[in-house]
């Protein structure tokens, strides 16, 4: 597989504390790479700086470079708004906007004159569809959407952001407010998605990282660790750090199926 | 023992201070109204005044205190909404509290430098005269401040959540302020549009020089000619007039125009209630 993004001699800063040192890293194009770490690690500021999200905190600043298609994110000529339509993201708590279930799956095309020809509608069931609420919610698409549960909710912010037709979607611990069995429906989803799109999910649960990753990254306070294939760094982690990460959870039992 | 004796007289000079605030505006009220609702009848709201505002309404005046009051807010609602979103949009927060600076020394500049100014700069330089525009202008910059600052409130009061899930989803610069900071500041906009127009309505000093007259002024025919004003009216009749009629009518004036701004004042507060309401649901 090609490569998506290669991060080189990558630091990334909230004033003058470094929130990721100096990290080099390539993520592959297609299939899931979860990034795992403790709290705190810097999980969230490395996905975020993925699609330059990290630039409304006032404070942030980065060195080194961060390729997306071999094109530097930080290049003058980039438009910022074509990057973050490519690359989506999804936040940890889901952010509804105030308006019906329909108004926010298109929130993000409503402008975009192509998509007006596709049909907002279309577009709409098409992905309320790919994440699995459509068959909840397409008797209530003019309700407000503030009347959804929080993984109805989660899922709405995925719908949202797959419906402006990104190639990548980076996901924040997007189960990590959610019950169990909300959790296993999005999980669910990101496995799904993961066979069509490139998927980078950060998540501090090692469970879910198991199930779902291809790839895996360990970060610990703010270096990557180690990366790879998820098989091998479960299985045989070379870095002591991540030895001791992974040995505090349950080991991979690569015979269990994936609850569907 | 002692905190609750402390606690007794705080509270007591806090009922105090409340009590004299709410009487005055009470006093003021009913003076006005004790002394201008004789004057109040249909010939008064609907014709114009006449020997010197002994006889007559005060129907130009009235009209001339509402379009000067709109035209400044058709001026000032632009640039105020426009200061106030490019300031949150396109500036970084240090910038931010840089443009807010300004706003409110704005805000405490005296009406009598405003009404200076326009004359000098607006009136004399521009060759615009003692007018409509001219008033509407200095209007304008005054409430300017004011207007800016409810729309900023509205903004400010926005959890950034909503922001990075719209500008995570590649909208741009134009379109953020226009799917969600421009509908956001609504209530914003319009609670600043009446406060300002309130100021407006009230104010003398500065379109004393630069928009009104007092006699032979009807309905003016285009921007640049001067307009009667129910402040400028009740001023001069106030100050000048000897005729008891006269007095009677300026009481009369100044309850039309307490009751103008207390109207918009109110409606103000009352958006301004709604949204505190939307926000806290």
């Amino acid at each position: 597989m090609s490569e998506l993004f290669r991060l080189t001699k990558t630091s990334l800063y909230f004033g003058n504390t470094p929130v990721i040192h100096e990290a080099n890293l390539t993520i592959k194009n297609g299939g899931i790479t979860c990034i795992i770490g403790p709290s705190g690690a810097g999980k969230s500021t490395l996905l975020r700086s993925l699609n330059r999200m990290n630039d409304l905190i006032a404070d942030f600043h980065h060195k080194g470079t961060i390729m997306y298609n071999n094109r530097d994110i930080y290049d003058k000529g980039l438009r910022l708004e074509g990057l973050r339509r490519e690359v989506g993201l999804v936040f940890q708590k889901p952010c509804l906007f105030p308006g019906s279930i329909h108004d926010n799956v298109i929130f993000g095309i409503r402008h975009i004159r192509e998509k007006k020809k596709e049909g907002f509608k279309v577009i709409a069931e098409r992905t309320l569809k790919a994440v699995g609420l459509w068959d909840e919610v397409h008797n209530r698409l003019d309700s407000p959407a503030i009347g959804l549960s929080e993984g109805q909710a989660q899922r709405l912010a995925i719908a949202r952001a797959l419906a402006v037709g990104p190639k990548t979607l980076l996901l924040d611990e997007p189960t990590s407010s959610l019950d169990h069995r909300s959790a296993r429906a999005i999980e669910t989803l990101v496995k799904e998605l993961g066979r069509t799109m490139t998927i980078v999910i950060v998540t501090h649960k090692l469970e879910q990282a198991k199930a779902l990753a291809d790839d895996v990254v360990f970060i610990c306070e703010g270096k990557i660790c180690e990366a790879g294939e998820a098989a091998n760094i479960f299985s045989h982690p070379e870095n002591i750090e991540t030895r001791c990460y992974i040995e505090g959870s349950p080991p991979l039992d690569p015979t269990l199926p994936y609850p569907e | 023992m002692r905190v609750r004796v402390k606690d007794i007289c705080f509270f007591s000079l806090c009922l105090m201070a409340a009590a004299t605030a709410i009487s005055l505006l009470f006093i003021i009220i009913g003076y006005i109204l004790w002394h201008g609702a004789p004057a109040i009848n249909f010939a008064f709201l609907t014709e114009g005044s006449r020997d010197f505002g002994a006889a007559g309404g005060v129907f130009y005046q009235t009209t001339g205190t509402v379009l000067l009051m709109f035209t400044a807010g058709l001026i000032a609602l632009p640039i105020a909404l426009g200061t106030v979103l490019f300031s949150h949009v396109y500036l970084g927060p240090s910038y931010k509290k840089t443009t807010d600076l300004f706003i409110y020394a704005l805000n405490g500049v005296p009406t009598i430098i405003f009404g200076l100014l326009g004359y000098i700069i607006i009136g004399e330089g521009l060759h615009l005269g003692v007018s409509w525009v001219t008033g509407s202008i200095i209007l304008a910059v005054m409430i300017l401040p004011s207007m800016a600052v409810s729309i900023d409130e509205a903004l400010s009061a926005m959890p950034h959540k909503y922001r990075d899930a719209a500008l995570v989803l590649g909208l741009g610069r134009w379109h953020l302020i226009r799917t969600l900071l421009l509908p956001r500041s609504l209530p914003g906009v319009l609670t600043g549009l009446f406060l300002g127009l309130a100021r407006a309505a009230g104010e003398t000093a500065a379109i004393m020089f630069t928009a009104t007259a007092f006699s032979g002024v009807g309905l003016p025919r285009g921007i640049s000619e001067p307009v009667a004003t129910l402040q400028t009216h009740i001023l001069v009749l106030a100050g000048e007039a000897t005729n008891p009629r006269a007095l009677t009518n300026a009481w009369g004036a100044a309850l039309i125009l307490v009751t103008l701004v207390l109207a918009l004042s109110l409606t103000a507060m009352f958006i301004r209630r709604q949204v505190r309401m939307e926000a806290e649901i």
